[in-house]
């Protein structure tokens, strides 16, 4: 090929994209992006729940619980006595007692 | 190219406001990703995926830069992660690029739809021997020459110098010559 006509080839194929149009996504965009991001939020419960799920999570979680149970019911078995101790004695010094609000009221014999 | 107005007030990610950004930038996002990945359904996932990013970040937007900028950022960013991915997944891992035989990456023929029938031939030709320039010349070439931005603007969005873009722009028209001149050569 001619060197003035390859050179002259060139430069127009270097400036083929001058005046070109912009070209255009498919239509509804935003309604794809809107189901993309409804998915997106669905997507992130699922993350949570799959990690939930997990067997060592899920075993972890058991062995907590009842490690939690069995603590609660050896310190409420320890201090039985001392609670129900306490339970009396408030019950002695109750306002809402009736008996304790007549002997305040009725200071006189 | 025609260029869109900018909102510069566009900083809450509420529905309202991302649907002005969809609307006034979803062309400008899938033209930049069409140029560079070349591809028309990568394009579209790329464009979603780059408005998903900006609902993402856009109330940590700062305003630093202009929206547009800040935008073709993204879409830059996005396009080149996805071709490189993709590529990754086209050579797969290590060893069976070791043991393949060498595939002919030739890349395949584009057709722009925005091109004027004149120029389909030739527009063909040039995004066939973008594919053979480097990453950062290709970036700079498509944003000035097929986005039609200034230099200035290209330079904030490549986070370099106007110097260096016009270097790059240099370079890369050096490189396009080379590859065309051999290109139509070859079919002579």
């Amino acid at each position: 090929m001619e060197k003035n006509k390859l050179a002259k080839l060139v430069h127009e194929t270097i400036e083929a994209m001058d005046g070109a149009e912009r070209a255009t996504p498919a239509p509804f965009l935003l309604t794809r992006l809107h189901a993309a991001l409804r998915r997106e939020e669905v997507s992130y419960w699922e993350r949570i729940t799959v990690f939930l799920c997990r067997p060592g999570v899920a075993v972890a979680a058991v062995l907590l619980v009842l490690v939690l149970n069995f603590f609660m019911y050896t310190y409420s078995k320890a201090n039985q006595g001392s609670f129900q101790t306490i339970v009396t004695g408030a019950d002695e010094y109750s306002m809402i007692n009736p008996a304790a609000l007549f002997d305040i009221e009725n200071t006189q014999p | 190219m025609k260029q869109p107005e900018s909102t510069e007030n566009n900083t809450n990610a509420d529905p309202v406001n991302f649907k002005d950004i969809v609307d006034q930038w979803q062309n400008m996002v899938y033209n930049t990703a069409l140029s560079i990945v070349q591809v028309e359904a990568d394009a579209e996932d790329i464009t979603q995926d780059v408005f998903l990013d900006v609902y993402e970040k856009l109330p940590a937007f700062r305003g630093e830069a202009q929206l547009s900028t800040w935008i073709y950022r993204i879409t830059v960013n996005n396009a080149l992660d996805f071709e490189k991915k993709k590529k990754r997944q086209k050579n797969g891992g290590l060893f069976r690029q070791i043991f393949r035989v060498k595939e002919d990456d030739e890349p395949v023929n584009f057709n722009h739809p925005g091109v004027l029938l004149d120029n389909k031939e030739k527009a063909a030709a040039l995004f066939k021997a973008l594919k053979k320039l480097p990453e950062k010349q290709r970036v700079a070439f498509t944003l000035h020459k097929i986005e039609g931005l200034p230099y200035q603007e290209v330079a904030a969005i490549m986070n370099t110098s106007l110097y260096a873009v016009e270097s790059l722009m240099v370079r890369a028209k050096a490189g396009l010559k080379k590859t065309l001149e051999q290109f139509y050569q070859s079919e002579a």
